[in-house]
């Protein structure tokens, strides 16, 4: 399909829409690169897999999500991935945070995840968002399924100090993840969001606490971007 | 373009697209639930114009692209067509209700096991034993591992892209036993932690 003949509900989609399905896309994206760029140093084989496969959905996620911004137009949303800078992406920090730590990959995974899951049932009835998510949100249960499991096992043995200072340093992250423009409620699933995860985090002796030096994702921003240009800058093309 | 020839264009381009593979599994793609809609029409110059709507297993495929250029390769080599437009359905459900029998018993064939409505997991290779699940991820996007209970085989299980509606509550337990009458096996899933 070209750019000509995108449906009318995309070409009219209000801008504010537009920004808010690209912000949920980027988000997507950096923590799909994340995962399938550090699949390999897993300790077994089938993390890996795991690893691979959650990062390959996500990346699919963000292809669905820039769909819904731009429509079917494939220089549009190589555009959007493949020539924006650091400055011009609208991600949460904590979906930039790139890790070689089992500790803050999982306490990372397990934050977006479950606040992406609050974001899909707040936005489940939204006319742009509510049958795509609604495909997502069948995906990531098994994720969920994943990170809690493993952050579980970790926290409840030798990593539970390792967990606790993840934790410390990425909840302060978070907040941005509800960072929703023009979606009413946004600050009550928040709210929601949080007491779930304090409740499920304490059945695990884990605390999150407000007063930590949070985790600066900047350089990790940086890094993911010039892993995910390197080709397209030396051969542009639709990738 | 006549009614009649539209027509026979709109079957041969069916009978065409029915045969198109899937890359990564050895049947096609319509025999998987993949192929949702497709419409011939005439674009009033004498030639067809050929649409067809196609839904992700799960939507971060990379076989889309492969899938989505042999749909469109294949419809071309049908005379009388013009021009092909590939619509993914992004929000379409797929399930594993949609894989046919047919393709249930290549994929058998191929030592891959497909759950059935009726819960059955059987060995696709010694047909005796049931199938354990070792790990929710496998090879592909649409696959998970497992092993026979009887003969030992590593087993690949096509996987649910809905499992809320196959194994509701199943948070928590890894590895996972779907079973899809509705309920998660913790019983056999604890047994082997």
């Amino acid at each position: 399909m070209t750019a000509t003949e995108m449906p009318s509900a995309v070409t009219s989609l209000p801008s504010g829409e537009r920004q808010l399905a690209i912000k949920l896309a980027d988000e997507q994206l950096l923590t799909g690169h994340v995962l399938t760029a550090v699949s390999g140093w897993g300790p077994e084989i089938e993390i890996n897999l795991a690893l691979s496969s959650i990062g390959q959905d996500e990346l699919g996620h963000a292809r669905m999500l820039y769909r819904l911004a731009v429509g079917e137009d494939r220089t549009a949303i190589n555009d959007l991935v493949y020539t924006r800078q650091a400055g011009e992406f609208q991600a949460a920090p904590i979906t930039a945070v790139y890790t070689e730590d089992w500790e803050r990959l999982i306490v990372k995974e397990y934050l977006f995840d479950t606040a992406d899951r609050a974001r899909s049932e707040l936005l489940a009835n939204h006319p742009l968002f509510a049958s795509a998510l609604d495909k997502m949100k069948d995906e990531e249960i098994y994720h969920l399924d994943f990170w809690t499991a493993w952050l579980r096992r970790t926290a409840q043995g030798a990593g539970h100090d390792a967990v606790q200072e993840a934790l410390d340093e990425l909840w302060p992250l978070t907040p941005a993840l509800f960072d929703l423009p023009g979606i009413d409620g946004a600050a009550d699933a928040e709210a929601r969001w949080r007491e779930d995860a304090h409740a499920e985090l304490a059945s695990m002796s884990i605390t999150p606490r407000t007063d930590a030096l949070a985790y600066d994702a900047t350089d990790d921003l940086t890094k993911i971007l010039s892993e995910l240009h390197a080709v397209y800058d030396q051969a542009p093309g639709n990738w | 373009m006549s009614e009649r020839t539209l027509d026979h264009v709109s079957e041969a381009v069916r009978d065409r697209l029915s045969r198109v593979e899937d890359p990564e599994l050895p049947v096609t793609i319509a025999d998987l639930g993949m192929l949702k809609e497709l419409k011939v029409v005439d674009d009033e110059a004498g030639r067809a114009r050929v649409h067809v709507s196609l839904v992700p297993t799960f939507l971060g495929c990379p076989a889309q692209f492969i899938i989505e250029a042999s749909v469109r390769e294949a419809a071309l080599t049908c005379p009388g067509v013009d021009d092909v437009e590939v619509a993914w359905l992004d929000a379409a459900a797929w399930s594993l209700d949609d894989v046919t029998p047919a393709a249930r018993r290549q994929l058998a064939d191929v030592g891959i096991a497909v759950p059935n409505a009726d819960g059955q997991l059987s060995c696709p290779n010694c047909r005796v034993g049931n199938v354990v699940i070792d790990s929710e991820f496998g090879g592909t996007l649409c696959r998970r591992l497992g092993h026979c209970d009887a003969c030992g085989d590593s087993i690949e299980v096509m996987k649910a892209a809905n499992p809320g509606d196959w194994a509701p509550g199943l948070a928590g337990s890894l590895p996972l036993v779907l079973e899809p009458n509705g309920r998660s096996s913790e019983e056999d899933s604890s047994e082997r932690r």
